[in-house]
């Protein structure tokens, strides 16, 4: 599942960092408050991780942030796991082939992310009988928060990439 | 890349997104006591102390902020200057954080010796250590829970009027639902005329009362207070004032902007009133928050 070089602390690792942005998510980030929207510092997380290891672990950390999310705000369960899985692994599958030590990939990948999980979102919502203007929901919370996210893109990258010994590919869990 | 490897990637991605779907539907199908609601509150409960103590440990850093990007341009090039203003800084930081913390706990003292403050309920102070990460739900997390007596559905109050209703609780947190909310209604009236009508959240976090009468008579800065039908909220807690009426031919009703008296961006303290032993436990404004 990973790499010698990785070592066994790997996941323990992964799973501090997921703990660390939800606290993260649900106590500093409400407060970064731009134009109306706040940042989603989870799903850039989420998005980083993948580019690094590939679309299974992209998948995988997506889900288990997206379950601790709905937990951690009582929010219906599943909803960011499933929109969280589907932004790990796309990101990872995507990311395959770009370099990893430019400063594009993560903003674009953040970017295009963030307004798929948003729109799908808000279309989930809608489904769920929740009324909203659509021009308020793409100009108040879609595009804001995904101007956000691109901006945190950079610094969450290389923080991650610090913090899990940069990128890496064998095996099913981080193929490229 | 090998095919096998392609397929047991696409295997983990369903079985990942099988079961995300299998909670959503079973979450919304099961009641509040089910199997997902109570691990959900398990998981909330381990959770709700480590936010406690970040939001604890934060809020000098958010205060500091505050203050020193207020005071950025007057800042001396004397160096001696400087650091004795640092100095000061940093006390006068802590001074206001504790005045500012006096302040808005005298305004739940004053309104809990106001005459409208509900009879014999009790109240249970709390902080804020949560709140929602997103625009489509107006949510926040306070620190105490049915330790501290609270129960589902009590009405949440801050020194300057109704923040909300309980909408979850654990043993040692709660969540709030915020008037604000897209969800919330609550049953409201004028204070000084017999005009009622239902406060509503909108996702822009902006007060609509609805279903007001279109004969009722109603000015600007009139002030809207919950009327306790429907046994949602406690009776006369201050809601807001009337910003403007849209008074519409084709509509039966007249629709009210409401401006509240709370800063919900600001809330830091609130208060839950506890009803009498005995009393018959609220309903909830809605079952589910999606």
């Amino acid at each position: 599942m990973q790499s010698a070089s990785e070592g066994s602390f790997f996941p323990l690792k992964v799973f501090a960092l997921i703990i660390a942005t939800v606290i993260i998510q649900t106590s500093v980030a409400p407060y970064l408050t731009v134009l109306g929207a706040k940042p989603d510092v989870a799903l850039v997380m989420v998005v980083c991780l993948a580019m690094m290891r590939g679309p299974v672990w992209g998948a995988s950390v997506g889900f288990a942030a997206g379950l601790l999310i709905d937990i951690a705000l009582f929010q219906t369960l599943g909803i960011s796991s499933f929109l969280f899985t589907l932004a790990g692994y796309f990101s990872g599958r995507y990311s395959e082939g770009v370099d990893p030590a430019s400063w594009f990939p993560p903003v674009f990948i953040v970017f295009i992310s963030t307004v798929v999980v948003q729109i799908l979102y808000t279309m989930i919502m809608f489904l769920l009988g929740v009324e909203a203007s659509v021009t308020f929901v793409l100009l108040r919370i879609v595009l804001p928060t995904a101007v956000l996210n691109s901006l945190l893109a950079v610094p969450i990258y290389v923080v991650t990439r610090w913090l899990l010994g940069g990128v890496k590919s064998s095996g099913l869990f981080s193929e490229q | 890349m090998a095919r096998k490897t392609v397929v047991k990637r696409q295997a983990v991605l369903a079985a990942l997104l099988l079961v995300s779907m299998a909670m959503l539907t079973w979450y919304f199908r099961e009641p509040m006591g089910g199997v997902l609601h109570s691990t959900q509150r398990g998981g909330l409960r381990v959770i709700s102390p480590v936010e406690s103590g970040v939001s604890s440990a934060l809020d000098p850093f958010h205060n500091a902020y505050d203050w020193v990007s207020g005071l950025f341009s007057a800042q001396s090039e004397n160096e001696q200057l400087r650091q004795e203003a640092d100095q000061l800084r940093t006390e006068v930081v802590s001074l206001r954080e504790q005045a500012d913390e006096n302040k808005r706990l005298r305004e739940m003292l004053g309104f809990v010796n106001q005459p409208s403050f509900p009879q014999d309920y009790k109240f249970v102070t709390c902080r804020v250590i949560g709140r929602s990460g997103s625009a489509w739900n107006a949510t926040i997390t306070i620190n105490r829970g049915t330790d501290a007596g609270i129960q589902l559905g009590q009405t949440v109050v801050s020194g300057q009027g109704l923040v909300g209703q309980i909408s979850a609780v654990t043993s040692n947190s709660s969540q709030v639902l915020l008037i604000i909310d897209q969800n919330s209604h609550v049953e409201a009236r004028l204070q000084n005329t017999t005009a009622s009508g239902t406060v509503m959240g909108s996702i822009n976090g902006l007060l609509e009362m609805d279903f007001v009468d279109k004969e009722q008579k109603m000015q600007k800065n009139d002030v809207v207070v919950t009327s306790g039908e429907g046994k949602l909220f406690v009776k006369g807690v201050q809601i807001g004032v009337v910003d403007e009426t849209a008074d519409q031919e084709v509509e039966y009703f007249k629709s009210v902007s409401i401006t509240p008296f709370v800063d919900f961006g600001r809330l830091s303290e609130v208060m839950v009133l506890l009803p009498p032993p005995g009393a018959d436990q609220p309903p909830l404004v809605l079952e589910k928050t999606p």
